[in-house]
């Protein structure tokens, strides 16, 4: 090589390790002012540290989060922990359970799970959440794992790089912090959300881009699902599957649409009264929850008000549904 | 792996090394080596077809270099261009003719006959075709010899940072350039990476954030200030095309660089073009050349007799081409006619508006702001067309449009106007960093143009030059989405 370029090639090699300095400059002094998923983080602290060993787990996404009131199912069991995550579908859940869960958590006697219907194909991969896992997780997935897109596990690593768009927020002194929950009465995985005086405007799921947009579950995402019941039949654990209800605005939103009809129809093919039981709450155990609007913080998650009454009845109807064979994971 | 992406930085630095590690008479076997180890990042297929191509026109370029008579050799090339450009058009309008075949088999009766619904266009297929015809044609033009050296030629073709996005270089320019293979000159070397990190920038912190408020502008275009959407629409698209494309340029160039080849420069500020012709002179200008010197100039020639009437004619028929080259789609067609129509109009009253601008000086000093102002806007509308998925579509987005400039000009009533804005989606810190990175951008864009600020600034000291570069990475990192976006050109 000339000995011109080799300079070039030297220069270009300083100036690339500076930015390992900047970087960690970046990361000491930005991090902690962007950290803002402190639920997450003690989610994840469980996983990893368990304080709880909860035997009675719920997974599911933002809705699980803020309905299920561990609290109150405690009643059943002391040991429940809401391991629920903003956008975590099926093939998050099965991500998680088999890469992390299984591995760090003693086996749980029973798992809720609530399916968002309308959303089932959710994005959420664990290669989002390297932030919260040890060096040793971080490394073997990094290095061994090809499921796991290598640039996801790096650009999420570093609070100050993931929430990298929120840092200007946080240096004007501004709330970066999800404020629709209520963080100060958060426990055991559960927040619940702000009571709101009026609905919002429905969260539109068709949007009218000149490409038509239609609700349609991939082919991939009713994979995914049918991958998540076999995974849970294989490992033997009960599992009830929910899903949470809606706030019914027209009479219409009785009928299920054809890609939540889909979704009923896998998950009613599965029940087996053993292990995989299903608990509709749209449409085969509506309650006045689904239209008293007082008790909504949108027309998909229930407020705290709300998330409480419907724990109450989820307690109830848990303790009937489950067969004798598994009641020993109810305190009597 | 997209060319914006760090495992394509990360294959180029690594590529570029070993290159320069390299004695120099291997080098041009090792550039080929690696420009089909991209391909196969991609497909096995388009390598393959690639190589085909390759090989039928190093052979017929051979063919007509021995041919008898300026006749053969005319036939060999027209057969050989009608073979390339079929090929062209198969991949490029093969929704229709599936389309037109299913219709067809179906109505003679051979329902068990079924095409592929849809077959993916081979990564930078109309690129290396439009290189192959012009080599081809140079040679029967006796502006070059044919090369005999299949390595050099196979290089021509497939180089992979043209390969992508283009620029669509001459083998007149390139040929010399990998026959004569030096050491990389240092300077050169370092402005490869420069436009490298320029180019990261245009993609990741413009085109890609102007592409999500695109999506998100697109959700609130049935609100009640939907035209409002729509306008931002129009104007985010014309950016985010610019940007991204002339992004794919930049990186490609860099590449090229690093390997001590000089590309043709593809955009010159275009939209500072005081007129429609000059605007076509600044954008994908390897293109506009191309077709101006293979269609438009030889139709011109003949149609000469005809005046004005000829002009218009190579015009529209040059424009069309324009369109039909990104896709056989309807509005491609609508967008080559109208840019081909406001050209002709353009063309047509040139003359009569340079003496009405002279007659009025104080018109004539406002001219040179108000021009491109307005070239600007003819752009916005025509580039609709390129986005939207059908005719209706585009005339919609054109429609509101419209509505919401004619607003802005006659109620004068720029706060309320404004406060609509800010009701379809568009946060203002998102606005303020678009504004930022437009800036940023045109900075940079007039730098390059400008040889004696481009001048200061390379003699300025190393660490002011370090600072913007890491300036530029800071943006990057901070403003960008790390979403492995194909280039918008990538389609074409």
């Amino acid at each position: 090589m000339h000995n011109d370029i080799k300079l070039i090639y030297k220069k270009l090699a300083a100036f690339l390790l500076l930015i390992a300095p900047m970087f960690m400059i970046g990361h000491y002094f930005l991090s902690p002012i962007v950290d803002t998923d402190f639920p997450y983080r003690s989610k994840f602290n469980e996983v990893f540290n368990a304080q709880e060993n909860a035997e009675v787990v719920i997974f599911g996404a933002c809705s699980g989060l803020a309905t299920i009131n561990p609290k109150i199912l405690e009643a059943l069991n002391p040991k429940v922990y809401n391991f629920s995550l903003h956008g975590a579908g099926p093939f998050y859940i099965v991500q998680w359970y088999t890469k992390i869960f299984k591995n760090y958590y003693k086996k749980p006697k029973l798992i809720i799970i609530s399916i968002e219907m309308i959303e089932v194909n959710q994005p959420r991969n664990i290669g989002y959440d390297s932030e919260y896992f040890p060096i040793s997780l971080f490394l073997k997935l990094l290095l061994f794992d090809r499921e796991i897109p290598f640039k996801y596990l790096l650009y999420n690593k570093y609070p100050f790089i993931k929430n990298r768009f929120l840092i200007l927020r946080a240096l004007l002194s501004k709330t970066i912090i999800d404020e629709s929950f209520q963080w100060d009465r958060y426990y055991k995985g559960y927040a619940p959300l702000i009571a709101k005086e009026k609905l919002g405007e429905m969260q539109t799921i068709v949007s009218n881009k000149n490409k038509s947009m239609e609700i349609k579950n991939s082919p991939e995402a009713v994979a995914d699902l049918k991958r998540m019941i076999q995974l849970f039949k294989d490992e033997n654990i009960p599992v009830v599957y929910l899903t949470l209800p809606y706030y019914y605005t027209h009479k219409s939103s009785y009928l299920p649409h054809p890609a939540i009809q889909e979704i009923r129809d896998v998950l009613k093919q599965e029940v087996d009264g053993k292990n995989v039981f299903y608990l509709d709450y749209n449409n085969d155990h509506p309650s006045n929850l689904n239209y008293d609007e007082s008790f909504w913080y949108n027309q998909t998650h229930l407020n705290e008000n709300g998330s409480n009454i419907f724990t109450q009845k989820l307690k109830n109807d848990l303790f009937h549904l489950i067969p004798p064979a598994h009641k020993n994971i109810f305190v009597e | 792996m997209t060319i914006a992406s760090i495992q394509f930085f990360l294959f180029v630095l690594v590529a570029t090394y070993i290159y320069h590690s390299l004695a120099l008479k291997h080098r041009a076997k090792y550039l080929l080596f690696i420009s089909y180890l991209f391909y196969l990042s991609w497909d096995i297929k388009y390598a393959a077809l690639m190589s085909l191509v390759t090989i039928f026109v190093y052979f017929t370029a051979l063919k007509i270099k021995t041919a008898q008579s300026d006749k053969d050799n005319g036939k060999l090339v027209k057969l050989a261009v009608g073979i390339l450009v079929l090929l062209l058009a198969f991949y490029k309008s093969y929704h229709f003719i599936q389309g037109s075949l299913s219709q067809l088999s179906h109505l003679v009766g051979l329902n068990f006959l079924s095409f592929p619904s849809k077959i993916i266009l081979p990564l930078g297929l109309s690129y290396y075709i439009f290189k192959s015809i012009n080599y081809l044609v140079d040679i029967y033009l006796n502006k070059i010899d044919p090369e005999t050296n299949f390595i050099n030629l196979a290089n021509y073709i497939s180089f992979f940072p043209q390969s992508v996005c283009g620029p669509i270089q001459k083998a007149q320019d390139f040929l010399p350039q990998i026959k004569n293979l030096s050491e990389v000159s240092p300077d050169l070397l370092v402005s490869g990476f420069r436009l490298i990190l320029f180019g990261a920038f245009k993609k990741l912190v413009v085109a890609d954030r102007l592409f999500e408020e695109i999506d998100t502008l697109f959700v609130y275009t049935n609100s009640a200030n939907g035209a409002h959407a729509y306008w931002l629409i129009a104007y985010f698209y014309t950016i985010q095309l610019y940007a991204d494309f002339s992004a794919a340029t930049d990186i490609s160039i860099g590449v090229a660089r690093l390997f001590g080849i000089q590309s043709p420069k593809n955009f010159n500020n275009p939209f500072y073009a005081p007129n429609i012709q000059e605007f076509w002179r600044r954008w994908h200008m390897t293109l506009t050349s191309w077709l101006s010197a293979y269609v438009f100039t030889p139709l011109w020639l003949r149609l000469r007799y005809f005046g004005k009437f000829g002009l218009c004619f190579a015009i529209l028929t040059n424009m069309l081409l324009i369109g039909m080259w990104h896709g056989t789609h309807l509005q491609f067609l609508y967008f080559g006619l109208i840019q081909g129509a406001l050209i002709c109009v353009s063309t047509l009253t040139l003359e009569f508006r340079n003496k009405f601008f002279n007659r009025h000086k104080t018109l004539n000093a406002l001219r040179k702001y108000i021009g491109p102002l307005i070239t600007f806007h003819m752009v916005v509308v025509s580039f609709v067309f390129i986005q939207a998925s059908s005719l209706p579509a585009a005339l919609l987005i054109i429609k509101n449009f419209l509505i919401c400039l004619r607003s802005l000009l006659l109620d004068l009533n720029l706060y309320e106007f404004i406060a609509k804005i800010f009701k379809v989606g568009l946060y203002k810190s998102h606005l303020a960093r678009i504004f930022i990175s437009l800036v940023l951008m045109e900075t940079v864009h007039l730098a390059q143009s400008n040889l004696a600020l481009k001048q200061k600034y390379l003699s300025a000291p190393l660490f002011l030059r370090w600072a913007a570069y890491y300036f530029l990475i800071i943006f990057i990192v901070f403003l960008s989405n790390f979403i492995d976006r194909p280039f918008v050109y990538n389609l074409f």
